[in-house]
This record gives C-alpha cells, sequence and structure tokens, in this order.
C-alpha cells in the first residue's frame, strides 16, 4: 500500500496515511494532548491531508511511470486527484523530493 | 416496468452523482473519536470527544486511526448499497469480486448472493425421526391408554405437550421459518449492502 507520512507545523502530530488522507498511523506528541479537543482535531486532519496528497502524488507518478497518463486520470475520476498546490516542505532542502516519496516513502 | 424496476432506472440515472456525495460515518470503540471519510476514501471530518486527551498519546492515536476506518468501512458498505441499487445485487457482487467483499458480507450480515448449496440443501421428505419434543403425553390419571401417545399426530391436540408441534414440511425449515434468525435476509431493506 501507497502511504507516506506528514508531521504538522507545530511537529506535535505525525500522520501516515494512504491516498486520500485516511490515517493507518497516528503519532501524538505529549504536549499536544493541551489543545483544546476541536484544534488538536484540525491538526490531526490537515496533517493526515498533506500526507494523503504526498501520497496521491506518490500513487499517481507510480501509475504514470508504469501504465502511462492515462491510467493516472483514473485517480481524477474516483475523486484522488492531486491538487496543484506546493507540498510545504518543498523549499526545506531536498524535502520536495523526499515529500514525492522518492525513497519509498520515507518522507520523515 | 414494474415498480422495483422503475425505481432501479432512475437510480442507475444519477449513481455517479449519489456515489459521489457517499459518506461513512465511525467511531473508536470507546466513541471518543469520530470520523467521516468519503465515499472515494478522503477523511473529510474529525471529531474528538472532550475526554478524548484522556486517552493519552498512543491511545489517541490508535482511536483516530480506528475511528477513520471504521468510517472508511462504512462508507465503502454504503457505496456498494448504491451499487446494488443503480446496477442490481450481481452487478454489485462482480465489482465486490474485483475489490473486496462489502464490509457487511464480510461482517456476516448479508445472504445475498450465497447460492444455495446442494450438498447443505435439507434431504427432501418429511422427517419423521422423533425428537426430545415428541416425549410421551403425560399420565394424567383420567382414563385407559387410548393409543394417543408420542404419536402426536394422530390425535387431538390437547395442548399438554411442552415443546413445539412437529413441522408439518421439515424439509424446508432453514428457508421457511420464519423465526429463525439465521435465515434473515437483511437485503430485504437495501441498506445492508
Amino acid at each position: 500500500m501507497i502511504a507516506e507520512w506528514a508531521t504538522s507545523d507545530d511537529r506535535g502530530v505525525t500522520v501516515l496515511a494512504a491516498p486520500g488522507g485516511v490515517p493507518l498511523e497516528v503519532r501524538i506528541e505529549p504536549s499536544a494532548l493541551h489543545q483544546r479537543p476541536d484544534v488538536l482535531a484540525r491538526i490531526v486532519l490537515d496533517t493526515a491531508a498533506l500526507a494523503g496528497r504526498r501520497a496521491a502524488r506518490r500513487l499517481r507518478a507510480e501509475l504514470t511511470a508504469t501504465v502511462g497518463p492515462e491510467a493516472a486520470k483514473t485517480l481524477d475520476r474516483v475523486g484522488l486527484s492531486v491538487p496543484d498546490e506546493p507540498d510545504p516542505d518543498d523549499d526545506e532542502g531536498f524535502g520536495g523530493f523526499l515529500g514525492t516519496g522518492g525513497f519509498g516513502g520515507m518522507a520523515q | 416496468m414494474s415498480g422495483d424496476a422503475y425505481l432501479r432506472a432512475e437510480v442507475a440515472a444519477d449513481v455517479q452523482r449519489r456515489l459521489s456525495g457517499v459518506e461513512g460515518v465511525g467511531y473508536d470503540a470507546d466513541r471518543m473519536v469520530c470520523a467521516v471519510v468519503s465515499g472515494a476514501g478522503a477523511l473529510v471530518d474529525l471529531m474528538f470527544h472532550p475526554a478524548a486527551q484522556a486517552l493519552g498519546p498512543k491511545g489517541l492515536g490508535e482511536a483516530i486511526v480506528a475511528a477513520a476506518w471504521n468510517a472508511q468501512a462504512e462508507a465503502r458498505q454504503r457505496g456498494y448499497t448504491l451499487l446494488a441499487l443503480a446496477l442490481g445485487d450481481e452487478a454489485a457482487a462482480t465489482v465486490e469480486a474485483a475489490d473486496s467483499p462489502a464490509p457487511a458480507r464480510a461482517a456476516g450480515w448479508d445472504t445475498v448472493g450465497q447460492p444455495a448449496s446442494p450438498e447443505l440443501a435439507p434431504a427432501p421428505g418429511p422427517d419423521l425421526r422423533p425428537g426430545p419434543e415428541l416425549a410421551p403425553v403425560p399420565d394424567l390419571g383420567l382414563g385407559p391408554d387410548l393409543g394417543l401417545g408420542p404419536d402426536l399426530g394422530s390425535g387431538p391436540d390437547l395442548g399438554l405437550g411442552p415443546g413445539p408441534k412437529p413441522d408439518p414440511q421439515p424439509g424446508l425449515r432453514p428457508a421457511a421459518r420464519e423465526d429463525d434468525v439465521s435465515t434473515f435476509d437483511p437485503s430485504i431493506f437495501r441498506s445492508d449492502r
């Protein structure tokens, strides 16, 4: 299964998610628990969404490389298209490359 | 066109629009976390109970994952339900075969699509073997034995026996008994597939 990691801006939440953002693993720092439930839930949701976008981007790249761009359009049809928004880690050295799963999903 | 077929055609016409609106809601075992997942498998919303943080970092993380996967299973189930309504049970079963069994079927809730197995079918003809419910009628001291003993089918029903009446068609029991929960077909509600 293709999945990617993402970490929240405050480093309190780290999520491994499949394309779409359904989390496979959620790691929460003890300090993050002091936030209000709705705030923490939003952070987890946003972090999962980021991880899901990375996973979807990697899935599309692998599909395109393997079976061609037409197959990648299937992702659009099932609602897993990758939005053209920059990855927040893209400006962190090699984070952009690693963030797309260039090394087998070891993005963090 | 029958009412059912007309309804099916109507649903098929906008099945894609309906599928795009499918969502599933799921909770963890303690109902501390509620997740909403779309039919496409995207995590749409996440809500925590005010006491959710008491689970601790590890427990809360696991609760989030559990809630999200339960929500995803419900979303998939709703998608299969819509497919079955629009395309019929056989087409939906074909999609299941290409993907994975619908969550309700995997959980053993659905009997649709399970063809009758000849080797499992009851033997034809009545089963005349006496069971424990055919215990002899107790002697109430009302008179001589009139020969009404264990043969409950040859005399009047006096309502004296503790057991149920013999099934007049025992061979049809698995399909005919309405009070047997194992024969209940939940697809009649059209919301379990």
